[in-house]
């Protein structure tokens, strides 16, 4: 079995099993292998930390499909836990939801989500968003589904009427998008526990996952509660990029303004901690194994 | 050579568009190939296993045919062929094709060839990369022209008691073919294929290392040379 069925079959006994997924979105391998090593039990490949990551630009759809499926790529194969993909609009019309959707698949993903935001899309928690038509994301949805090889990888439909009109046609558009194939439900930034009590109760038997933005439009709620509630998924998307962010700014000021950074050395990894942490005893005893001393010795018994 | 398959190569999708509606059992990246297509130079040697990778990937998408990718001389030593290894076989690759030559791997008549102690290292990391059981290691012998045959004999002998799935010979002639499929073995034999090439008792398959590719190009050197007076580019742009 591929490391990707693993994966795919990993994240879907997930969703149905009886824990909430605790996801973090990783701005980068890096990230996503410390997620995973932290007791992460997914990583989720995502526009906010990948804009802010690669392009120090804001999540306004400026990073585009070739990024992103790079992004995740290499996320993909840092780390032995599921990862799930934000395909934002799956950039473009049908034809375009297909190769993303096959492009995906093939790097090994757990699953995607599609949304219903408007190309360039912005992230869910900002102001002026605007949607398209429900029909839009029922057609990708159902061409999604189409062009995927296996039922195991899972797509989520994403909408954000929210936002642009109400709860209500948030609902709706999702409950739309269900009958259209999606697997799994996320509908972004509502803006109270009791908005999350609703979504749960207007699909009490599918998968849903909820967005804990620090200082966005949901309250923060803990996992626990969101799990009490009904929640199968909790993804953090932003807090590592703001962790990262906040401690490299920190060591910037300390540096320029002490002329060192010894006064940082506290809140860093020490260099033999690090090498031990990135794999650097693997990577060398993988050298090992083929030293010319082992290949000649062999070379002698075979000949 | 009716029960010797060809390995159509390819480096463009393109060119593997055209190829897929035939029936052949896998199709061969060739690295030269996808070099000429990425690069403008008909050399493997130039392209990285990243850039390599990331166009096998779009490549992968467009058949669900075996293809066969050129993992060079493993882009390095062992340690970088048990990556690159890992790297292509999840960007879709079925079957690997590991070179004899030393790294860089350049396209080239008479290509400089690792010790053998090199070269059974990074066998080795190859095989012990490979993540689906279905996967193949196959062993390019190229040395002929700089080793000789006595050499290449020996090393065919060693190389073929590894876990592989095939024994590429490069650069060869009629009885260098004739000496090596009179040894003892037990992996496929494949040779790479030139056009005309007849059949061969004991060859099990015949790559193709660019056929199409050079046909193709000669096609459009024809064509440009030919273009309607208010077209024709002067012949110092075609040289």
């Amino acid at each position: 079995m591929s490391k990707a069925q693993r994966m795919r079959q990993a994240f879907q006994q997930m969703v149905l099993g009886p824990e909430i997924i605790k996801m973090f979105v990783a701005p980068d391998a890096l990230g996503a292998k410390i997620a995973q090593r932290n007791g992460a039990d997914a990583v989720f490949a995502a526009g906010y930390a990948t804009a802010a990551a690669d392009l120090a630009l804001p999540d306004r759809g400026i990073a585009d499909f070739g990024m992103m499926l790079e992004k995740c790529r290499q996320i993909v194969n840092a780390i032995d836990i599921p990862v799930f993909a934000d395909a934002d609009t799956g950039y473009g019309d049908l034809e375009n939801v297909t190769r993303t959707v096959a492009s995906y698949e093939q790097i090994g993903a757990a699953g995607i989500f599609l949304e219903d935001q408007t190309w360039p899309k912005r992230c869910g928690h900002m102001a002026n968003k605007a949607v398209e038509p429900t029909a839009v994301l029922e057609a990708k949805l159902r061409r999604a589904v189409a062009t995927r090889k296996h039922d195991d990888f899972l797509i989520m439909a994403r909408t954000d009427a929210r936002a642009v009109y109400d709860l209500d046609e948030a609902i709706a558009r999702s409950k739309r998008y269900q009958a259209a194939g999606a697997d799994l439900i996320f509908i972004e930034a509502p803006r109270s526990r009791a908005e999350l009590q609703q979504i749960r109760a207007a699909f009490p038997d599918t998968p849903l996952m909820a967005n804990m933005i620090e200082g966005g439009q949901t309250p923060l709620t803990a996992t626990a509660e969101l799990k009490q509630l009904g929640f199968r998924i909790v993804v953090y998307p932003t807090a590592m990029t703001y962790a990262t962010a906040y401690a490299e700014e920190h060591l910037v000021q300390t540096m320029i303004k002490s002329g060192t950074t010894a006064g940082f050395a506290d809140r860093m990894m020490t260099f033999d901690h690090f090498n031990h942490f990135i794999g650097l005893e693997d990577v060398n005893a993988r050298e090992a194994l083929y030293s010319p001393e082992k290949m000649r010795a062999e070379l002698a018994k075979r000949a | 050579m009716e029960n010797a398959p060809l390995y159509p190569a390819f480096g463009s999708g393109q060119t593997l568009a055209l190829l897929r509606d035939h029936a052949a059992q896998g199709y061969f990246m060739a690295g030269s190939l996808a070099a000429d297509t990425l690069l403008g130079v008909r050399d493997a040697g130039m392209l990285s296993c990243s850039e390599y990778a990331a166009h096998l990937r779009r490549m992968r998408l467009l058949t669900d045919k075996p293809i066969i990718a050129d993992l060079q001389s493993g882009f390095g030593n062992p340690m970088n062929t048990y990556f690159a290894t890992q790297e292509l076989e999840r960007s879709g690759a079925n079957r690997l094709i590991l070179s004899d030559q030393r790294y860089p791997a350049h396209t080239q008549d008479c290509p400089p060839i690792a010790t053998d102690v090199d070269f059974l290292g990074k066998l080795h990391a190859a095989l012990d990369a490979v993540d689906d059981e279905n996967t193949q290691i196959w062993a390019l012998l190229e040395g002929m022209p700089t080793q000789g045959l006595e050499t290449t004999m020996a090393k065919l002998a060693w190389v073929d008691q590894l876990p592989i799935g095939g024994i590429v010979i490069a650069h060869w002639d009629r009885e260098i073919l004739m000496a090596l499929t009179a040894m003892p073995h037990q992996h496929r034999l494949i040779a790479t294929w030139q056009p005309n090439v007849p059949a061969f008792p004991g060859i099990d398959g015949w790559l193709d290392t660019g056929y199409l590719a050079d046909t193709a190009g000669n096609w459009q050197r024809q064509l440009i040379t030919n273009l309607p007076a208010e077209l024709a580019l002067p012949k110092e742009v075609l040289k």
